[in-house]
């Protein structure tokens, strides 16, 4: 089940990223796979053949991940569940970096046999900064913070989750001001062409914005919801999945709305003067240009931003990015495929503690009103907050209405069901967890 | 109107951004009373730093190209400047003259082409 859940959660990414790949090959604001061209280059049959040999290798490659992808799936290893599709992730943005970068490099060779270079300046416009821009209010941001931090009010036990929400809403307003360079989107030496480019990018990456904060809003309500409704539980979890992918959804959207609006505005470009930034843009992906002193700069096509690496800060970011990538997403799947078999039960000073990664649950003995071994888990069980995989199951469930806390190995018994002398409910154990050991150790 | 700014010249990104937006209103790109981005916006906009856009701007107020004014912002002052021509100006003038003399050019070929980059700006 898990997974199959991860070949869910996963199997898209080759696929949108072969579409936003094939996109790149058409001719938007000069550039064609990250390489600027003069009207008259858009024609060539040398560049022309080239954009179709990259699209024909990116549908290729497309196929080979995601045959790949279904590959991890019907050998899904009882005991790696997470690692190959952690692995395999890492092997669709590499392949595809390197596809993209090759196709890059080729186009280049050819506008530089053309003599199609131009010498390079930085374009700014003076008059499209001057005009000044509307921007989504404050407000809007502050007015989702606070519906996201309002079940706080009516359920204490998961103040945590909901502040996070709300403060998350809130960082959407920096994240809109701050993660977008307010550049003019500059062509040519055409303003009216330059305003509208400008306005459409900043309208579609603001909406985002606004979008992501409205998202962290509902899905606070959501959590909330989830642990009120008896049985519901799993559906609003289902409404919170449901709600995130819509907005990533509506995210990709406004990215090919920007892009088809690149394409059409810019459609008869290319002639005297037009920007050509291409020497700054390494393999036409990363963004390499030590007298620029802005560290987050504008994607060149579409609404996205990304960072100049010859700014500290940039260095840092990416360092960070593939980290991330390669190092803590790996590290990742070794350790969800290591959860399972339940925790370890002991009695410790006192204490009945559950251990998986570090100290679980510690239950003070003298805090337990009693303690029982059972044969079989209730049933109807749904996930409220925590972790719910094949062999191991981690916080808060409601089973029939009744709240409990879990920490076990739901594939084999026998388990310990402890209530609290407040009345709060434990199942621990499965698997090799010694629970009947436990067990008798605290009767006796 | 753009401004090319070229980091790998000699010339500083402040003298070139003042020169190109003399050049800008001499040529009618940018009307008297036309508002200019703030500092900030134009460093944003070059990604220079605010010290250089202000030197460009400070230069460009001395000069009296333009004016800057608590409402309505940094603006291209109107009409011709007082000062007149400066007398850099004018050495520069002198310099480029003796240049186009030393490239065989008569005073009617030099004025010729005097005339039309004159009228380049009064279009």
């Amino acid at each position: 089940m898990n997974a199959l859940i991860m070949w869910g959660l996963t199997i898209w990414v080759p696929i949108l990223l072969c579409v936003l790949n094939i996109n790149e090959a058409k001719f938007k604001k000069n550039l064609a796979v990250g390489v600027t061209f003069p009207l008259k280059g858009r024609a060539d049959p040398e560049v022309l053949g080239l954009l179709r040999g990259f699209k024909r290798e990116q549908i290729v490659l497309c196929l080979a991940l995601v045959a790949l992808g279904a590959l991890c799936l019907i050998l899904c290893w009882p005991e790696l569940r997470f690692l190959p599709y952690f692995l395999w992730l890492d092997l669709v943005i590499v392949a595809q970096f390197v596809s993209y970068a090759r196709w890059n490099g080729k186009l280049k060779a050819v506008k530089r046999a053309k003599g199609w270079t131009v010498p390079t300046v930085r374009a700014a416009s003076v008059t499209v900064p001057a005009a000044p821009a509307k921007r989504p209010s404050l407000w809007w941001f502050i007015a989702a913070a606070a519906v996201g931090l309002v079940p706080a009010a009516f359920d204490r036990a998961l103040w945590y989750m909901y502040l996070l929400d709300g403060a998350t809403a809130f960082a959407c307003y920096f994240g809109s001001r701050y993660l977008y360079r307010n550049r003019a989107e500059a062509v040519d030496e055409n303003d009216a062409v330059t305003q509208a480019l400008t306005r459409v990018r900043r309208r579609a990456w603001d909406q985002v914005w606004v979008l992501c904060a409205w998202m962290m809003a509902v899905i606070s309500i959501c959590i909330f919801m989830s642990t009120r409704l008896p049985s519901g539980g799993g559906a609003m979890m289902l409404a919170t999945v449901v709600l995130a992918l819509a907005v990533c959804a509506v995210a990709i959207a406004l990215e090919f709305r920007v892009r088809r609006v690149q394409e059409k505005l810019t459609a008869s470009s290319g002639e005297g003067f037009y920007v050509d930034e291409d020497d700054k843009w390494i393999w036409g992906q990363i963004y390499y240009d030590p007298n620029d002193s802005r560290t987050v700069v504008n994607n060149r096509t579409g609404a996205n931003s990304t960072v100049n690496l010859a700014r500290p800060g940039g260095k840092a970011l990416l360092a960070f990015s593939l980290a991330l990538l390669f190092i803590a997403m790996p590290v990742m799947g070794v350790c969800f495929d290591s959860m399972g078999g339940g925790p370890d039960l002991v009695i410790e000073d006192g204490a009945l503690v559950a251990a998986s990664w570090g100290k679980d649950y510690v239950l003070p003995l003298e805090d337990i009103a009693s303690a029982e071994i059972i044969d079989a888990l209730p049933k109807n069980g749904v996930r409220v907050m925590g972790i719910g995989m094949d062999s191991f199951l981690k916080g808060r469930f409601k089973f029939d209405g009744v709240d409990a806390t879990l920490c076990l190995d739901p594939r084999t018994g026998p388990w310990l069901k402890v209530t609290m002398a407040d009345g709060t409910l434990y199942l621990l154990g499965g698997g090799e967890s010694g629970a009947e050991a436990v067990f008798a150790q605290m009767k006796g | 109107m753009l401004l090319k700014l070229d980091f790998g010249s000699d010339q500083p990104i402040y003298v070139q951004i003042r020169n190109q937006i003399v050049l800008g209103i001499a040529q009618g790109q940018l009307r008297p009373g036309e508002r200019l981005p703030t500092i900030r916006a134009l460093a944003e906009e070059c990604g220079i730093n605010m010290m250089t856009a202000s030197k460009a701007y400070q230069l460009l107020r001395q000069e009296g190209y333009i004016t800057t004014d608590r409402r309505a912002g940094t603006v291209v002052a109107s009409g011709k400047t007082a000062a007149g021509p400066q007398p850099e100006t004018v050495e520069g003038l002198r310099l480029r003259l003796g240049e186009l003399r030393l490239a065989g050019l008569s005073e009617e070929e030099a004025l010729d082409l005097c005339r039309k980059l004159y009228e380049e700006g009064t279009k």
